[in-house]
């Protein structure tokens, strides 16, 4: 079980892992169209 | 992706405005587990992201190659924007893996000695004559790019080689950490050739000059036309929280982990980000937008000037009345600090 006191913490450092959500937005950004290479084979 | 950092963010710094809290600086380090966690994963991300994209950007039959260096200006505002300024906070650090992640993510921008000029250069003489990266009052953002890439990587050597000089080394002696800087970028340009060939290449230099780019352009901001008073025959005051702009914008200091609390890290350079302290007005000048604001706003010199030359001319009256002559920090005629 984790301790309320380890996600209290976890969630007061949340607000600066946003830049994470960069990842997934240039993955998606790169897929886009019929020229994005998630469509590549 | 620009929109994403610049644009976003702007508006939601509008939206979330100021955060004036400081937290307890004698925080002790276990308490900082989950902040200091998303500096140590970064590198590994973005390594992976980097290079798998050059993978498959040269391996694609459809993308086209102005798309390819559409999709790498986005790498590049990333690698800059969050990968440079993860690696600043890590090489204030005193351990050898956070450094080693400094390290790797300067080399994957193609600006390693980016920590030798912070550490050895800015923080010792930030608003004297002798630091490239402190902008001069009225010096457009075009003119002070080339100069700091010049004067930086210079400065940069020469204060290497000057500390290994006082251990009585010469510069090619093994402990210069540009062997490592130039090992480890040329590590990352063979593997970008190894997997997209001379295309890969000129994408991934294409990242690092964006990234660069974006350093720079915070760089200019962080400092603008801020001097520290000459007390005569190149002795200058200490650095002081006024000698830094601020922000306090929310949003954009989640991003940028604090950098824009910029007064307190020169204060305290190897505070960890969650515990840098705001200053008031009254002891730190502050910026009228967040850093996202201020970089768009610094590429146009003219819309620059017109919302930062009164502000600076307010600190001078605010901090130092007693000044009557600023042409010489204006031109950057004071002698060099001993």
């Amino acid at each position: 079980m984790i301790p309320a006191a380890h996600v209290a913490k976890f969630a007061r450092a949340l607000p600066y892992w946003m830049s994470l959500a960069l990842f997934p937005l240039i993955a998606f950004v790169a897929g886009q169209g019929d020229g994005g290479f998630l469509q590549c084979r | 992706m620009p929109l994403m950092t610049w644009w976003l963010f702007s508006l939601l710094d509008l939206a979330m405005g100021l955060d004036l809290e400081n937290a307890d600086p004698a925080t002790p380090e276990a308490d900082l587990f989950w902040y200091r966690l998303v500096t140590l994963v970064w590198f590994p991300l973005q390594l992976v992201t980097i290079f798998a994209l050059i993978h498959f950007v040269t391996q694609s039959e459809t993308l086209s190659t102005a798309e390819a260096f559409g999709l790498f200006f986005g790498v590049g505002v990333i690698s800059g924007t969050i990968g440079i300024n993860y690696s600043h906070e890590l090489m204030h650090q005193s351990n050898r893996l956070e450094r080693w992640l400094a390290d790797l993510l300067l080399a994957s921008v193609l600006y390693s000695h980016f920590r030798s000029e912070h550490l050895l250069v800015h923080h010792r003489y930030v608003g004297t004559t002798r630091d490239p990266v402190t902008a001069r009052y009225n010096e457009g953002f075009f003119r002070f790019f080339p100069r700091v890439l010049r004067d930086s990587l210079i400065s940069a050597f020469q204060a290497e080689k000057a500390m290994l000089a006082r251990r009585g080394k010469a510069w090619t002696d093994p402990a210069n950490p540009f062997w490592r800087y130039w090992l480890l970028q040329g590590l990352f340009v063979t593997l970008a050739f190894a997997l997209g060939g001379w295309l890969g290449v000129a994408l991934f230099i294409f990242q690092a000059a964006i990234a660069v780019w974006q350093l720079e352009l915070t760089n200019y901001i962080e400092h603008y036309g801020l001097t520290r008073k000459h007390l005569g025959e190149g002795k200058y005051e200490h650095v002081q929280p006024r000698h830094s702009w601020n922000a306090a914008h929310k949003a954009s200091n989640w991003l940028l982990i604090n950098l824009q609390r910029h007064s307190d890290h020169h204060y305290k350079p190897d505070r960890r980000f969650p515990l840098l302290q705001n200053y008031t007005e009254d002891a730190a000048p502050q910026l009228p937008f967040g850093y996202p604001v201020m970089t768009m706003a610094a590429m146009i010199p003219p819309l620059w000037r017109r919302i930062m030359n009164p502000r600076v001319k307010a600190w001078r009256k605010q901090f130092y009345p007693e000044i009557s002559d600023w042409q010489p920090y204006n031109k950057g005629a004071l002698p060099a600090p001993r």
